[in-house]
């Protein structure tokens, strides 16, 4: 027979601070001054929340245009109400990109399917023009991780997309982020099936190597400072 | 590589550039080139190259157009004379 052992009860330590730094607010100020807001407004590009105002506009978009086929709809056309329920379907956060210029709507950018036991989550971006190689959407898109990875400590973001979506931004293959997955043959669209990839974005790949694409949005221009949610709305 | 000017880039410094962004060997990057249809450049590495220009070669002319401008058509050569580079 085994003789068996009682572990020895837990018994709590005092706290090692010492006490009079437990109460007082040394540092705080100092700490405090370090907090800063990821911008939403730069020279190129604005992010702003979508308004029930949008609605319309980005209905017809995403069901009547070439767009209905590349973005996450493929195609179908829900109706109104459904629709609205698939753009905020567990979406974290979500964006109209628009330049700030004009004022004019280039895109959509959003944060989904968060998942902060393991720290990552989910990024979708689209632009409205799918020809054009213009690089203001891109800026969006760079303020948008900048937002995302300052506010939320999640340390990669994935982005599923066919492989016919993946051209308009392969040049940041291996410098921006990596492709982790790969669904052979896995959507049909355009009469054939195409490939779904998974691409990763890692939080200290972006900071080290992808936030010079913020250069000339926050830092040069002083965006951060006037910064506001809704922008140039 | 020789060290940037304010303001301007020489013509093989650009040519340096155009080339690592695109990862393409630089004997490519020729001034009648267009960047997205002869270079491959995507939305990205234009982005890439807005930044760098401006940033690091002070050259603030350039983005004035950036929203209505058509990259498709851009090449080389019309970068280096807004870029104040030198000759090829």
């Amino acid at each position: 027979m085994t003789e068996t052992t009682t572990p020895p009860a837990f018994v709590p330590q005092p706290a090692r601070i010492p006490a009079d730094q437990l109460v007082s607010d040394v540092g705080i100020a100092e700490r405090a001054a370090e907090f800063r807001a990821a911008p939403l407004r730069g020279p190129y590009a604005t992010l702003r929340v979508i308004q029930p105002e949008d609605y319309p506009f980005l209905r017809t978009l995403e069901t009547s245009s070439e767009v209905a086929t590349r973005w996450r709809l493929r195609g179908t056309t829900p109706g109104p109400e459904q629709w609205v329920q698939s753009l905020w379907n567990g979406v974290m956060v979500q964006f109209v990109v628009a330049e700030t210029k004009t004022e004019k709507p280039i895109g959509l950018v959003a944060l989904y399917a968060p998942n902060f036991q393991e720290g990552h989550a989910r990024l979708g971006a689209g632009r409205f023009d799918l020809h054009s190689r213009n690089p203001v959407m891109i800026f969006g898109v760079a303020m948008f991780l900048e937002y995302v990875f300052h506010g939320w400590n999640l340390r990669k973001l994935y982005m599923d997309l066919p492989e016919y979506n993946y051209p308009q931004f392969s040049s940041g293959l291996g410098r921006f982020f990596d492709i982790e997955g790969r669904l052979r043959e896995h959507t049909f669209a355009s009469g054939r099936y195409w490939d779904e990839l998974t691409l990763a974005i890692y939080r200290d790949r972006w900071q080290s190597e992808g936030a010079r694409l913020l250069g000339t949005e926050a830092s040069k221009f002083g965006a951060a400072a006037n910064a506001t949610v809704g922008g140039a709305a | 590589m020789s060290l940037p000017l304010r303001g301007q880039i020489q013509w093989e410094d650009l040519a340096v550039e155009i080339a690592a962004i695109g990862r393409l060997p630089v004997e490519r990057v020729v001034p009648e080139a267009g960047l997205i249809d002869d270079l491959g450049y995507d939305s990205l590495a234009v982005a890439e190259l807005i930044v760098l220009l401006t940033e690091e070669y002070e050259i603030t002319t350039l983005p004035g157009d950036l929203e209505t401008r058509d990259w498709s058509k851009v090449t080389v050569g019309q970068l280096r004379e807004e870029c104040g580079g030198g000759t090829a």
